[in-house]
């Protein structure tokens, strides 16, 4: 499986070469791709390092498949108010449907040099990069944060999008208003698909040739057929009869299902004089004892030298809500309630990580990146990352990156 | 020593030849187009996808030089201070969240000037000392 993607990356890229000239062969469709051939290494025995919540994990291993990806988009101008897109993205994902595989498919009307409307599939807006956060080439980073951007395992969804622009100062201001729907991917010992059901939301940002302001506000109401602790909370809700009374509590604290889950965020980047600065703050408040409120950030800091730009970052995630405990329970119900307690632990968050790196730009369209992160995990705190067990000390991991990234 | 002196005017010669001359860019429409200047800010804003049209809002459509072109290259040095690798992975960003397209890319000098003379949306940028009747200057790009 490794060779065959391997290959089909050489022959892309191959094909990507030839066509680079020729790209629209029409004039009113373009065709443009992205990948990236990525290698990692990373995790450890107790630990697996992952994309976000909703990929498998690498447990102290090497994977050319987790960090690698492959997208092609067509581009159809129907008139000269009417837009045609469709994205398709091939990556690492437990369900690979073709479904699954379609990142964006929308009509977009142009009302006129202002405002714009949009139906059908589209990226999700909620974080400075969410749109194209799979275009490695598009980022100075191997790896974009965990911490930051592992909370985001939704890729796009289906719905109506606005967006009005309008000079301001001496850049544009950006206002994009959506009503959608998308599922969000969350990987326990199997894949659990949770609806988000409406998700509406507002962001606003404002750029010029040297700065980006972004903040943004969007809301997801989660429901799922599969809960998360389906089986566990059906021994809780059975124990009450058996006499734990407070079990109910416990079994009610670790649904998600028919809350709200609320997205906070602002960002800002800075790219002059071969500087480039980078930083975003994101709160995440959930109306669920289980997951709680998080707060997580990441600043960035790159130096472009001729060809290379080296960086440095740090990352953050952790839930400000403290670590939340299954209520006490009479001795014959011990086991279960140290069951309840682990699955509120698997969802804690609070980890830190440092990443180096350089991104060396190659040819005009190719990149190659190497990049090493370390994350520093508190006791408990390893919501983001795969735990066969709830982590019973603080600890620390490394990864390593190298991509090749391509557009075409 | 005559040999010696020689032999460092040569290098001191050479030294100051290394440096390629860097080429007038200008930007130039239609001949017959309305617009007859353009503000550095408001060509940044076009080449960077930030704006769709001319002041007087009419339509406006860049065009870019080949990919691999020199003066492609020193067009955005001059315009943004910004190799071809930064522009692209900045449009990268743009047209794979569908924000805007790049501006259409044609292969040579003959090639711009012909498209600019089909459309007066056109926009475009060559060298100076490739401008024809057929085009207006409405830009000195350094």
């Amino acid at each position: 499986m490794v060779t065959k993607r391997a290959l089909i990356f050489l022959l892309l890229y191959a094909f990507s070469t030839i066509v680079i000239s020729a790209n629209t062969f029409e004039d009113n469709i373009r065709v443009h791709g992205f990948g990236t051939l990525g290698l990692i290494k990373a995790g450890n025995d107790s630990l697996g390092y992952r994309y976000n919540v909703a990929q498998e994990a690498l447990f102290d291993e090497y994977s050319l498949k987790q960090n690698s990806n492959i997208g092609i988009q067509f581009d159809f101008k129907v008139s000269k108010k009417i837009d045609l897109n469709l994205q398709l993205l091939t990556r690492d994902r437990i369900n690979n449907s073709f479904n699954k595989s379609v990142q964006t498919a929308y009509i977009n009307y142009k009302f006129n040099p202002s405002f714009e409307l949009r139906l059908g599939r589209s990226a999700t807006d909620v974080y400075m990069m969410s749109e194209y956060r799979q275009v490695s080439f598009a980022q100075i980073w191997a790896h974009a944060p965990t911490e930051f951007y592992g909370h985001l395992a939704v890729d796009f969804s289906d719905g109506i999008f606005g967006l009005w622009k309008k000079s301001l100062f001496d850049g544009f201001l950006r206002t994009r208003l959506w009503f959608s729907q998308g599922k969000y991917s969350y990987i326990t010992t199997e894949e659990i698909e949770i609806d988000m059901q409406p998700m509406m939301g507002v962001s606003l940002s404002w750029e010029n040739n040297d700065w980006q302001l972004r903040l943004t506000y969007n809301q997801s109401y989660m429901d799922t057929n599969d809960g998360i602790f389906d089986s566990l909370e059906d021994a809780l809700d059975m124990a009450v009869d058996l006499g734990w009374s407070q079990a109910s509590q416990a079994s009610k604290d670790l649904s998600v299902n028919n809350s709200w889950v609320r997205y906070y965020a602002t960002g800002v980047a800075y790219n002059h004089n071969n500087w480039l600065v980078q930083s975003e703050l994101g709160l995440i408040t959930t109306e669920t004892q289980l997951v709680g409120d998080i707060f997580t950030g990441y600043l960035s800091i790159g130096k472009r030298i001729n060809s290379f730009t080296p960086f440095a970052m740090i990352g953050w995630s952790k839930t400000i809500t403290g670590r939340p405990n299954s209520p006490p329970a009479p001795a014959p119900f011990s086991g279960l309630q140290q069951l309840s307690q682990d699955a509120f632990d698997l969802n804690y968050s609070d980890q830190k990580s440092l990443s180096l790196g350089v991104r060396w730009d190659i040819k005009h369209n190719i990149a190659i990146k190497a990049q090493w992160s370390r994350t520093w995990v508190d006791k408990y705190g390893g919501y983001l990352l795969a735990q066969p067990q709830p982590l019973s000390k603080n600890t620390q991991l490394d990864a390593y990156f190298l991509n090749v990234d391509f557009i075409f | 020593m005559n040999q010696l002196l020689s032999l460092t005017l040569l290098i001191l010669l050479l030294l100051c030849r290394a440096e390629p001359l860097r080429a007038d860019v200008v930007l130039v429409v239609n001949k017959s187009s309305d617009i007859v200047f353009l503000s550095k800010k408001h060509v940044i804003d076009i080449y960077m996808g930030r704006e769709s049209t001319f002041p007087n809002g009419e339509d406006v459509v860049p065009l870019d030089q080949n990919v691999e072109s020199p003066l492609r290259h020193e067009f955005y040095k001059q315009l943004v201070n910004k190799q071809v690798s930064e522009i692209n992975a900045y449009w990268a960003r743009l047209l794979f969240s569908g924000r805007a397209t790049p501006p259409r890319s044609v292969d040579n000098n003959k090639s711009m000037l012909i498209m600019l003379q089909e459309n007066k949306s056109f926009i475009g940028y060559i060298d100076q000392n490739n401008a024809s009747d057929e085009v207006k200057i409405i830009h000195y790009v350094n």
